[in-house]
């Protein structure tokens, strides 16, 4: 009796190192398949949704009694026209995500103006049509011009709604396919909430 | 006579023991060292299993991830394959001897973009390079919006009743002229579609395999 127990005893401790040899190799092994969204990879994603937008302005420019004295003076009118890039996205910085189940919730900043650039190139003589009988543009009247078309093409592409929501929209969709293919990788269908952040971060109030 | 039979009784008693001793250890033998090698055997044979399988597995998952037919099938994402450039400029309308009547400044959006379903991919196993072939950008779009018509005219004869109509065509003519000159609008849907690609494609390549790489052509 007592070598069958012997025997017994020593199946049983190989079956136990058996069963923890395969769990502990499929625990610490490099797993290849992707098994979860990863928020490392989302901030990736989110990066390289951001939008190049090729912009051409045109600023316009008026000042009163630019030259000239008494009832001799003149104002200056012109227009400028100039191209330059705008960059629109998100701060990935601030995206976040949470799994419970397989439901993900991802905290998502609306999008914005990431930068502006003028092309100076775009700037010559060519660039400006003067109103009959405007005053003559000094340098130094150019040098503005150029500094207010800056500011123009940021304010303008700020307050584009449409270019903005697109912009969002790109990420979101983006973000959405990520998740949707790690799903149909690991055969499991996730299920998307979204939570909208101000451009700074803070949650968005007028969310319903 | 007896003395013989004893003796060989004795013998024959001794031969016997010294057979079921040695029966009992070997049969004490046997079974610890068939034990041992019984579970080594399994232990091998398990652990052998294991390793075929999550290799043909890893393999087969990496294999089937990074075909090209489910790599495009990723891509098609005809949402992201526009992309839309904002063209404020100046038209100038000149009369038939050549002189400048009006300038006029209008807004538009011009949209480019490309057929995400014309995208081609070829993977390198070797070299472990995917290549992916971008189908050519087009306008696809020009909107011009006529309440953002401005002017400055330079003869003042030609603000007339139908001047807003006339430069109206003359600002449609204008940016769809302009646009299809400016290589920019071209290169940034180029490089957004690029950048549309490499978000979707690689965090899966680089899970699967970091030494992949993405090449554009």
């Amino acid at each position: 009796m007592k070598k069958y127990t012997k025997i017994i005893v020593a199946f049983t401790i190989t079956l136990i190192m058996i069963v923890c040899i395969i769990f502990g190799y499929k625990l610490f092994t490099n797993e290849k398949v992707p098994s979860q969204p990863q928020v490392s990879e989302m901030k990736s994603i989110c990066e390289l949704a951001t939008l190049k937008c090729y912009f051409n302005n045109v600023a316009k420019y008026s000042e009163e009694d630019v030259e000239g004295i008494l009832f001799w003076k003149k104002d200056a009118n012109f227009w400028v026209e100039y191209n330059g890039v705008v960059t629109l996205g998100i701060d990935a910085s601030l995206v976040d995500m949470s799994i419970n189940g397989t439901k993900v919730t991802i905290a998502l900043p609306k999008a914005k103006v990431l930068s502006s650039n003028v092309d100076e190139l775009s700037l010559n003589e060519d660039s400006y049509v003067f109103e009959e009988g405007s005053a003559s543009i000094s340098a130094e009247k150019q040098r503005e011009a150029f500094e207010h078309a800056q500011k123009t093409m940021k304010q303008t592409a700020s307050s584009d709604v449409s270019l903005l929501l697109s912009a969002q929209q790109r990420a979101q969709i983006l973000l959405e396919e990520y998740i949707k293919n790690i799903g149909d990788a690991v055969n499991i269908q996730y299920e998307i909430e979204w939570k909208y952040l101000e451009t700074d971060g803070t949650p968005d109030d007028t969310e319903e | 006579m007896y003395e013989n039979k004893e003796i060989i009784n004795d013998s024959n008693k001794e031969v016997k023991k010294n057979s079921d001793k040695y029966k009992v250890i070997v049969k004490n033998f046997d079974r610890s060292k068939l034990s041992r090698m019984m579970m080594i055997l399994i232990l091998g044979i398990v652990i052998g299993i294991m390793l075929l399988l999550n290799f043909t597995n890893t393999s087969s998952n990496s294999k089937e991830i990074l075909s090209e037919s489910s790599l495009e099938k990723m891509l098609n994402i005809t949402d992201l394959s526009t992309y839309q450039a904002i063209y404020n400029g100046i038209s100038t309308v000149e009369n038939e001897d050549g002189a400048v009547n009006y300038h006029v400044s209008y807004e538009a959006v011009v949209k480019a973009g490309l057929n995400f379903e014309d995208i081609k991919i070829d993977n390198n196993e070797e070299d472990k390079i995917i290549t992916v072939t971008l189908p050519p950008t087009e306008i696809t779009d020009i909107n011009v919006d006529i309440a953002s018509l401005d002017f400055i005219f330079e003869n003042k004869k030609s603000h007339t009743d139908t001047v807003l109509q006339e430069a109206y065509k003359a600002c449609i003519n204008d940016v769809e002229q302009e646009s299809s000159e400016k290589t920019a609008i071209f290169e940034f849907a180029q490089e957004n579609a690029e950048n549309t690609v490499i978000a979707t494609l690689g965090p899966f390549i680089d899970q699967l395999d970091d030494d992949y790489k993405i090449v554009f052509k």
